[in-house]
């Protein structure tokens, strides 16, 4: 086993998950509702006990003081006698006889001497008062003379003894003690936590039983979204709950209808997608692939699909006569309904296209074949020209389809020939034939057909305001008709991506150009022409300039075509002065200079193209080569020449196309994203490609 | 036709010798580095004849220095030999000839790897 394999865990090996912990509602709110209880239990008997000692209190000391107070009205009588000990002995004993809380009572006469206790020994002795007495804390009203007393054993009340006159003659002392309070608090505590036992032990059987209740429907509720978990969304869940549990049974039951509607939603979908897919794999295999090259013709096409495929259709073919057909059409309708009539329309172009001579009368073979297909209320709208590529002439009609476009190399205009014809299909019965006509043009050279469908003109704007237009359309043509077939569709498209910038494609959009090469031959003298532009390093008078002066190799993105650069170097005036060394530099400069937008700019899009222009200035091949695409702005400012010293750089083994760039050219600069695309100018010095260091010496 | 052949012949020292038509650019390279690292898997050395590469490209010569240090690393050489016009003048603009093994003909390469021997 590999280490990656032993570090791999197959499913089937994986641990199964541990469960997960289920803590219970029930238990939770019981142990909650115990502790509130107790709490408030808790809380409101201290607060009770407190209340409950300090009344008991006060009632202990209030009788207290009033058995103090009878045993001095009591001993006020025996001090009338001669001997009140007599009298005060059995009062005294009778007062604590069965009363274990009196732990003290006394008789005093006005000298402290001792005249009523229940112990006749100490009679006539001085009365000793138990020690560290002090004043009780009371809310009892205390009378004149009279005090309660406590220490840590005893509470204690005097009463004064008077005559009948009110003159002071004794004092009555009665103490008790205190731990007779603590004894009556204790059992009413023990009372009150028997009483807080079974209020709790009823309140928790209540809960359990009321909880037990309550979450009944939990058990429902959970078996219900473990069905719809397991994918049964048919079976409701069955909850007849007037609590919340029963609208959230109803929230489950609803939600599972919508889960079965996405499912639905989504199934369909993914079919819709499906079918899109075969749709627009079935167009774009009916779209010719390659660029028809024929005497000076260039003929290229263009088709971007929507996001929702469409029915634009092109199609570009050598008949038997030698002629060339063109067809651009766009079937009303969008998705597979379209697009299967696009393959209908293909498939009898195909079987209809040699056997007539007229545009219009194909057009009319094709109506009549769509009539008996096309439901009513579809149709297609069809622009078919035949081209003689020896020639130029071109005959061509219109059913219905968008303006006609051609540029006209002398004066620079642009020709716009509205259709005559009503769409094929739109009219059953063979009406289509009185609207067609053949229309013939010549086109000379430099000149070109440019056929589009509606979705370039109509194309709006990302706010959907405004529509690209046939102006903007035109423009970009002339900008761009020196450049030929493939640069006026490379500049159409450059532009209508600039107007749609991020905006959605709402339409197909299908270009088909049709390009008469201009004759060869240099625009200007290379020992009077003015490169100044090209000498600046704004980039603005650049392309400009080398339109003006330059010869312009237009080549597609694609890295096995790269090659082409040597050949057409070679046949450029003033290049073949370079030797060999020098051409071979030269040729493998280019070539990466391509290379880079072809892997960067163009991720190697063979569809994308870029021109080299080549901009004799001076003598023995000296000149700009200006390098120019659409593709991703990249600049290589930040170049740092390799160090083949270092053994690093050769374990690279890649990265050196911009060394080989900047040692052959004795200047190399980037401007990317400019309003005429991304450009690149060297400056090219034969005596530097055959001599770099005289590069660094210059 | 691809755009790069490669001949292989073994030498009676036990070299290989690969002659190496067309081009050399980044869609080729990688046939000839297979190619090259199957004999530096053999333990043996490599002559890379260069005569019929009529052009080759940054990624070709990014391929010749990254083949000399496989070799290099297994403790092998590499020699080239009758490096055409389009490698012999970007070989010279990188100044790549001074850390090259280079001959003008394979016997001069096999004779240079006798006497290394």
């Amino acid at each position: 086993m590999s280490a990656t394999e032993g570090r791999t865990l197959r499913p089937a090996d994986a641990p199964a998950p541990r469960p997960r912990r289920v803590v219970s509602i029930r238990v939770i709110v019981t142990a909650a509702m115990l502790v509130l209880l107790s709490a408030a239990v808790v809380s409101v008997g201290t607060v009770q006990e407190r209340n409950a000692r300090r009344a008991l209190t006060a009632e202990i000391q209030k009788r207290l003081l009033l058995e103090a107070r009878n045993l001095a009205l009591a001993a006020g009588g025996a001090f009338l006698n001669d001997f009140p000990e007599l009298t005060l002995l059995p009062l005294v004993k009778e007062l604590q006889e069965g009363r274990q809380e009196l732990a003290l009572a006394v008789v005093t006469d006005r000298d402290g001497v001792i005249e009523g206790h229940r112990d006749s020994r100490v009679l006539g002795t001085p009365y000793r008062a138990p020690e560290n007495l002090r004043p009780a804390a009371t809310t009892v009203v205390l009378a004149e003379g009279e005090s309660l007393l406590e220490n840590s054993e005893l509470l204690v009340a005097r009463a004064p003894v008077r005559h009948p006159n009110g003159s002071f003659m004794g004092r009555a002392t009665v103490g008790i003690r205190r731990d007779y309070l603590a004894t009556i608090l204790a059992r009413a505590r023990r009372r009150q936590m028997i009483v807080t036992a079974v209020v709790l032990g009823l309140g928790l059987a209540a809960a359990l039983v009321l909880l037990s209740v309550l979450l009944r429907p939990v058990g429902v509720l959970r078996a219900g979204l473990e069905r719809i978990g397991r994918g049964d969304l048919d079976t409701p869940v069955a909850l007849r709950d007037r609590t919340e549990f029963g609208m959230l049974a109803d929230t489950v039951n609803a939600m599972a209808k919508r889960v079965k509607q996405a499912q639905h939603d989504l199934v369909e979908k993914e079919r819709l997608t499906h079918e899109m897919d075969l749709a627009r794999d079935i167009q774009s295999s009916l779209l010719p692939s390659s660029r028809i090259e024929m005497d000076d013709f260039v003929i290229q096409g263009s088709h971007r699909a929507a996001f929702e495929v469409g029915g634009d259709f092109y199609d570009v073919f050598r008949r038997d006569d030698g002629t060339v057909g063109l067809a651009v059409a766009d079937v009303a309708g969008k998705g597979l309904a379209g697009c299967l009539v696009m393959s209908m329309l293909s498939a009898w172009l195909r079987a209809e296209r040699d056997r007539h001579g007229s545009p219009s009368e194909l057009l009319a073979a094709l109506d009549e074949r769509l009539g008996e297909s096309l439901r009513r209320g579809s149709f297609v709208t069809m622009f078919y020209g035949i081209l003689e590529p020896a020639t130029g002439r071109l005959r061509f009609a219109s059913a219905g389809h968008s303006p006609t476009m051609i540029y006209r190399a002398v004066g620079g205009t642009v020709e716009r020939i509205e259709s005559d014809g009503i769409p094929l299909g739109a009219i059953r019965g063979g009406a289509i034939r009185r609207t067609l006509i053949d229309r013939e043009t010549l086109l000379g050279p430099g000149d070109l057909l440019v056929q589009y469908t509606d979705g370039i003109n109509e194309s709006f704007d990302p706010a959907g305001r405004e529509q690209f237009g046939f102006e903007r359309m035109e423009t970009a043509i002339r900008g761009a008709a020196e450049s030929g077939c493939l640069g006026v569709l490379d500049g159409l498209r450059h532009d209508l991506e600039a107007w749609q910038r991020e905006g959605e494609r709402l339409d197909d959009e299908t270009i088909l150009v049709a390009g008469r090469r201009a004759p060869a031959g240099r625009k200007a003298d290379p020992e009077t022409a003015d490169v100044s532009a090209l000498e600046d390093e704004d980039p603005a008078g650049w392309l400009k300039t080398a339109r003006a002066i330059g010869d312009r190799l237009l080549i597609p993105a694609d890295s096995g075509r790269l090659g082409e650069v040597r050949g057409w170097l070679g046949s450029r005036t003033r290049l073949h002065e370079i030797d060999g060394d020098g051409m071979n530099r030269l040729s493998t400069a280019i070539y990466e200079a391509c290379a880079n937008i072809t892997e960067h700019g163009y991720g190697e899009d063979p569809t994308e193209v870029m021109e080299v222009w080549w901009c004799p200035s001076g003598d023995g091949g000296a000149g700009y080569f200006l390098v120019r695409d659409q593709g991703k702005p990249f600049t290589a400012d930040n170049w740092v020449a390799s160090d083949f010293e270092d053994p690093k750089v050769w374990r690279r083994g890649r990265g050196f196309g911009l060394d080989i760039i900047h040692r052959v050219m004795s200047q190399v600069l980037y401007r990317p994203g400019t309003p005429d695309g991304n450009l690149t100018l060297m400056r090219f010095e034969p005596a530097i490609a055959d001599d770099p260091g005289a590069k660094s010496h210059a | 036709m691809p755009d790069l052949t490669i001949e292989r012949i073994t030498d009676p020292g036990g070299d290989v010798i690969l002659r190496a038509a067309g081009i050399l650019d980044a869609k080729s390279a990688p046939t000839l580095m297979s190619r090259a690292r199957a004999v530096s898997g053999e333990g043996s050395h490599l002559i890379l004849n260069l005569h019929g590469i009529t052009f080759i490209a940054s990624s070709g010569v990014g391929s010749l220095l990254a083949l000399v240090e496989d070799f290099t690393e297994a403790g092998l050489e590499v020699h080239f030999t009758e490096l055409s016009s389009a490698v012999r003048s970007v070989i010279r603009l990188l100044n790549l000839d001074k850390f090259l093994q280079i001959h003008a003909t394979e016997a001069a390469a096999m004779e240079a790897r006798r006497k290394a021997a």
